[in-house]
């Protein structure tokens, strides 16, 4: 217990350090956009100062002081001075506007920025954990949010209490009269505890307010994504109740927080005080403590509190939704897991030897056993390798752990050096991997193809194209190579994308291959072309390759078969077919298989299927 | 002028609902909320007098003080000012207070029923709509569109109070001083034209920062979902500096929009502080040289109303805008209220018991007009038969499953089920025996759990276990550490291709359904995965009337009968050693689709590979 509240101070610190961090970072400009700021608002409470000195002087001279000629050409000069005062109010504003909104914006820049890179560091494990709309939401949103802090969150906060101080500040310095001041002091205090007490009480119900919003959405893109099986098990009616559950307890927090929003008691005291202060201003005048012009400056003075009273339960709600969203971007950048395994600067020479797996075992955080459990392994140089095992065996995390796309127990090596002692950009780059659910880049077959290699000639392309069997169909496309493959290479089939992928690869002449090999099913000739591209591909390369294709399988120098994290059979087809009655099931069951030779196998394998 | 910028942003629409349609519905969507509204509406005309009813009374205070006596009339004639000004201050929050619980009343309950209407609608249409709409964001109907109608009624509703506002002043203002109240009316132009030249910058600004942040968004969403790939090259240095100049241009266009915006509010407090200086030097004027009768209080009364010139002005401006969003936003909400479904549920027979016969007889069918996918189609599929269908894409294989399901309504001739009219049977007392597999699996966002009972969630503990051993399910629990807890995710995105439909099997199989379709995923997995499947699927099938569109060649194989499909005809059919033997078409298919599934095919053209097939190293 006491050891998570160290950590949750120590990451409260860090927070801390790392967002004022970004919202100092450019100093110059805040101290202008404060001192703007000040400039602003006092010039606004000095428009009813002056009304009211006008009315005063000018306009009733009560004592009869001036002729009026005198008269006119003093309220000449307090127009004159209401202009210059208007004018210089508004190009302060203009440039206090864009400075504070090029700090916040330069801000949003510099974060973004910093969360790109950040997330691209992580490992795997991290993106396995958090899904592409979180993030998505973080970088503009959440981001957004943040920036709403600074511009205008902050400055809108502080208004109320900047024009509180210069009111009182006016109050005495140029109306004279302390027992206004005196007069005000209660409404001021009972002011300030409503604007905390309401904000208090608003925090809790805008978040509930906001959760409860997203479930509806999360429901509706649910049933409509899914209509068809809603339709086929005939549940309609469970989805409506279902729904109706959401929006109603929707509704409820709604209503709940128009009542609050209601009874806004801030503007009750602003108003109450006002009236109050018309009321014993007027007496005041009556017994010569106040004049009327200032009667008329304090009811403005007050009139002008009106506006960022309103305004500042929304400014709260901005500065925590901007805090909350930089803590939210923050906690992301520091996930624990987050950080990419160290690293040794040895530059990777390629491979010459053999690739060694010394009692490696993975596990990832939502798998209840190791996924991997102490695998020991090796393979020759040149060698295919084809794995097999059901789903979630921990194949691909096999040929993953390679790559250090995770980070592991024991130890791997090549040509005998462990792995972790090479720099991570250059033993990636001697990789080739072919993942299982291929990725395209939005972006044209030439842009994919150059992905790992951004300087290869179109000579070089249209080689590896050929390689890779694509070459063809990319010229039967209308816009041949420049053809743009959709949203994740939705506009080309399977057999397509993985002939594209397979050329991606091919481009950057990797040492050793990993093959993640599922594509859609294809027909027999497109079937036939991936297969030999692939075998083009291995030729002479160390490769992993996880497949359904059993050509492949059989072709393989070793096929190991993983079960439950461990390896349970390995060796040749030709000796696995006799031995491993795991390696036997995925042949099904319309094929004469030779009798199993019980006596030879060594692992006691549990024979699924009947 | 900013009309030329209306609907910049939207696309034309064609107009299905005349205004006055739109208007009549609403009403009738406001009506149950007669009360809060009535009692609203009576209190903003409250409140509109109350706020100009203060100043009067305090330039009365203010004019009365500047002959100050000392008798007790007076004394009572300022308590009275001063308590007076004091209680209708007070008042003005009361009136607010008023109309926004009335509104708290409203507001959601309309939004609710609103929301709720939108969701039903979507409930009865059958999938001819989804595919038409799917493009379409249906999600937002419920979103975007129902709260873009609901700020348009609100709106409406406060509109009428800034209309009034805007009247009265004026009117009292002219019967205090005339030319003083055309002074201060001046600033209604210049602020309507500020309003509308601001509104067009504004807009031109934020769809420039819209594409911008598109861009950012869509960036991010192909660097995360490439992080494989971009990590296996080990270019994240290259995608990093991509990534700037999209954020460069993202900070260019937001830093622009919110200058433009906020450049606004300088412009009014300018405009204001002008017209606050024109009045106190005319007024003035007027009152120190007595022209009129000009006092400091009519001053007072001048300058403070001048400050709610501005609200209103700003208020109505957006006015137009938003309704017109809002009507848009209703007229696609009633495109789905109102679209009646071909499929609709209007059997009254209730089958408890099917054996499973299916009979196609004489159907036609088509998705659009005059493009027929089935003509004239028959097929008898007795009890307990395992049919695959086989076909070219485009044959007509997924629109009889589509068919047999009810998901689309079909024009001619009958589908009847153990002899009775498909449509003569009650919807959900028919699908309730039909048991689907969908070729892409989807999953309910929730846990494995859940998802397997979706169609029947009385399923004892017993009947759950056996579907997950049969379906293979309790394999892939091993691999997940909360078991049947584990979340799918949205769509089931947090499990393996395989791993969804082996669970979408499982929940097929609890259903327990006497008729069981299945469009088979062409998407394959890795050689075990898929063995699970197949073994999976033939427990599935077993003793039940199946029909599968087949995709694997094990599935053909183990077809009591297979039928070959080609343009919505039935041109072969038989047994797969059968067709094989005719050589027809079937065989044709086989050498294009399913060959290469065979266990000992081998790509040809590859003699530097030696195959070992079964035979032990010497």
């Amino acid at each position: 217990m006491s050891h998570n509240v160290i950590g949750l101070q120590k990451t409260q610190k860090s927070f801390i350090r790392w967002f004022s961090g970004h919202l100092t970072a450019n100093p110059l400009v805040i101290g202008s956009v404060v001192i703007g700021t000040l400039i602003v608002i006092f010039s606004r409470l000095l428009i009813p100062i002056v009304l009211g000195k006008a009315i005063d002087m000018a306009i009733i001279d009560k004592d009869d002081l001036l002729s009026p000629t005198d008269q006119l050409s003093l309220l000449r000069d307090f127009v004159l001075f209401l202009l210059v005062l208007g004018v210089v109010r508004f190009f302060i504003a203009v440039l206090t506007t864009f400075a504070n909104d090029w700090l916040s914006w330069t801000a949003q820049k510099r974060i973004r920025e910093e969360f790109f890179n950040s997330m691209q560091n992580k490992p795997l494990k991290f993106h396995d954990s958090v899904r592409t709309g979180e993030l998505m939401a973080l970088a503009t949103n959440d981001l957004g949010q943040v920036g709403g802090l600074i511009s205008p969150g902050f400055g809108m906060i502080a208004d109320v209490f900047i024009s509180i101080i210069f009111s009182a500040l006016l109050v005495i310095g140029v109306l004279n009269s302390p027992e206004l001041l005196i007069l005000s002091i209660p409404f001021f205090i009972a002011y300030l505890w409503a604007v905390f007490s309401f904000n208090q009480k608003m925090a809790p119900i805008s978040h509930t307010f906001m959760r409860k919003w997203s479930a509806i959405a999360t429901a509706v893109q649910d049933n409509i994504t899914g209509a068809e099986v809603v339709r086929a098990f005939a549940e309609e009616s469970y989805e409506r109740q279902k729904f109706m559950k959401y929006v109603l307890d929707f509704r409820g927090a709604w209503y709940r927080q128009q009542i609050l929003q209601a009874r806004y008691f801030p503007t009750l005291i602003l108003f109450a005080a006002i009236g109050f202060s018309v009321l014993a201003g007027s007496f005041l005048i009556m017994f010569d403590r106040l004049t009327i012009g200032g009667l008329i400056s304090y009811n403005g003075l007050l009139i002008s509190l009106m506006v960022p009273t309103y305004v500042i339960s929304f400014a709260i709600q901005i500065f925590n939704a901007g805090l909350a969203g930089a803590r939210r971007i923050h906690e992301m950048e520091v996930r624990e897991e987050g950080e990419e395994n160290g690293q040794g600067d040895k530059e990777f020479p390629g491979i010459s030897g053999i690739i060694r797996f010394k009692d490696v075992s993975f596990k990832y955080p939502t798998s209840r056993k190791p996924v991997l459990d102490k695998i020991n392994l090796a393979v020759a140089p040149g060698q295919t390798i084809a794995i097999v095992g059901p789903t979630g065996s921990g194949k691909s995390s096999l040929t993953n752990l390679l790559l250090r796309l995770y980070d592991y127990e024991g130890e791997i090596t090549i040509d005998g050096i462990n792995i972790k002692e090479y720099s991570l950009e250059s033993l990636r780059k001697s990789f080739g991997r072919i993942e299982q659910d291929i990725y395209l880049f939005p972006r044209s077959i030439r842009e994919n193809i150059i992905f790992g290699a951004r300087n290869a000639s179109d000579v070089d392309v249209k080689q590896v194209a050929r390689l890779a069997q694509a070459h063809d169909f990319i010229m039967k496309l209308p816009k041949r190579y420049d053809t743009y493959v959709g949203e994740g290479g939705s506009q080309l089939s399977g057999g397509q994308r993985q002939r594209v992928a397979l050329a991606r690869t091919f481009l950057t002449n990797p040492s050793i291959l990993i093959f993640d090999d599922s594509t859609s099913s294809v027909d027999s000739r497109t079937e036939e072309k991936i297969v030999k591209a692939i075998n083009t591909v291995i030729q002479g390369r160390t490769t992993f390759v996880i497949t359904h294709r059993l050509s492949t399988i059989r072709q393989a120098d070793c096929v190991i078969v993983l079960k439950g994290g461990k390896i349970v059979a390995k060796g040749h087809h030709s000796k696995l077919i006799l031995t491993s009655p795991d390696y036997r099931r995925i042949f099904g069951k319309n094929v004469e298989l030779p009798p199993l030779e019980v006596s030879r196998t060594s692992i006691t394998p549990t024979f699924g299927g009947s | 002028m900013s009309w030329i910028f209306e609907g910049i942003d939207r696309k034309d629409e064609e107009r299905k609902y005349s205004d006055w349609e739109l208007i009549k519905r609403s009403i009738k969507r406001i009506a149950p909320y007669k009360r809060p509204m009535v009692i609203s509406s009576i209190t903003m005309v409250v409140a509109t007098f109350t706020s100009l009813l203060t100043p009067l009374i305090f330039a009365n205070i203010i004019d009365t003080l500047q002959n100050p006596q000392s008798t007790e009339i007076f004394f009572w004639i300022l308590l009275a000012g001063g308590i007076s000004y004091l209680f209708l201050s007070v008042l003005s929050w009361v009136n607010d207070y008023i109309i926004n619980i009335q509104s708290a009343k409203f507001v959601p309950d309309f939004m609710v029923n609103l929301r709720g209407d939108i969701f039903s609608a979507l409930q009865e249409q059958d999938m001819k709509f989804f595919d038409k709409h799917r493009s379409g964001r249906l999600n937002s109907r419920v979103s975007s569109d129902a709260s873009d109608y609901g700020v348009a009624v609100s709106i409406v509703m406060t509109i009428v109070g800034h209309f009034l506002v805007l009247i009265f002043i004026f009117i009292i203002l002219a019967l205090i001083n005339l030319p003083l109240a055309l002074i201060s009316a001046m600033v209604i132009p210049v602020l309507l034209v500020m309003s509308f030249l601001f509104r067009k910058i504004a807009r031109i600004t934020s769809m420039s920062f819209r594409r911008a942040h598109a861009s950012v968004n869509s960036s991010m969403a192909e660097s995360v979902n490439g992080i494989q790939v971009s990590k296996s090259f080990g270019v994240e240095t290259e995608v990093l500096n991509e990534f700037k100049e999209v954020n460069e241009r993202h900070f260019i266009a937001g830093f622009r929009r919110n200058v433009s915006m906020g450049m606004f509010f300088p412009f009014v407090d300018l405009l204001s502080a002008i017209g606050t200086m024109v009045i106190l030097g005319f007024g003035g004027q007027a009152a120190i040289s007595g022209i009129g009768i000009i006092t400091a209080g009519t001053l007072y009364v001048f300058l403070s109303y001048l400050a709610r010139f501005f609200f209103p002005i700003t208020q109505l401006v957006n006015f137009y805008a938003q309704l017109q969003a809002g009507f848009a936003g209703y007229e696609r909400i009633l495109q789905v209220i109102d679209a009646e479904p071909e499929v609709q549920d209007l059997g009254n027979i209730e089958i408890d018991q099917i054996k499973g016969q299916i009979e196609f007889r004489n159907v036609n069918f088509e998705y659009v007009s005059d493009a027929p996918v089935l003509k004239d189609f028959s097929l008898t599929v007795p009890p307990g038969e395992k049919l695959a269908i086989v076909g070219h894409t485009g044959a007509g294989k997924t629109s009889i499953i589509a068919l047999l399901a009810r998901f689309y309504e079909f024009q001619g001739g009958k589908i009847l089920i153990d002899e009775i009219p498909i449509r003569n049977i009650k919807l959900k007392s028919y699908r309730k025996h039909l048991g689907m597999v969908l070729q892409t699996p989807f999953l309910f966002n929730g846990t494995i759990e859940e998802n397997i009972a979706y169609g029947r969630k009385d399923a004892s503990d017993e009947d759950l276990q056996r579907a997950l051993k049969i379906s293979r399910v309790d394999e892939i629990l091993e691999y997940l550490k909360d078991g049947l807890q584990t979340q799918v995710g949205e769509g089931g995105c947090l499990l393996s291709t395989g791993q969804r439909q082996l669970v979408s099997f499982a929940r097929a199989l609890l259903a327990d359904p006497r008729i069981l379709i299945l469009d088979e995923a062409t998407s394959s997995v890795d050689a075990y995965t898929e063995s699970m499947i197949q073994e999976s699927l033939e427990q599935l099938m077993r003793g039940r009337t199946s029909i599968v569109i087949a995709h694997r060649l094990s599935t053909v194989k183990n077809a009591d009968r297979i039928i070959v499909l080609d343009q919505g005809k039935i041109i072969e059919e038989g047994t797969h050693e059968g067709l094989l033997r005719q050589g027809g078409e079937y065989a044709n298919l086989y050498n294009t689709y399913f060959k290469h599934q065979e266990v000992a095919w081998v790509p040809e053209e590859m003699p530097q590979q030696v195959v070992i097939e079964s035979t032990p190293p010497p």
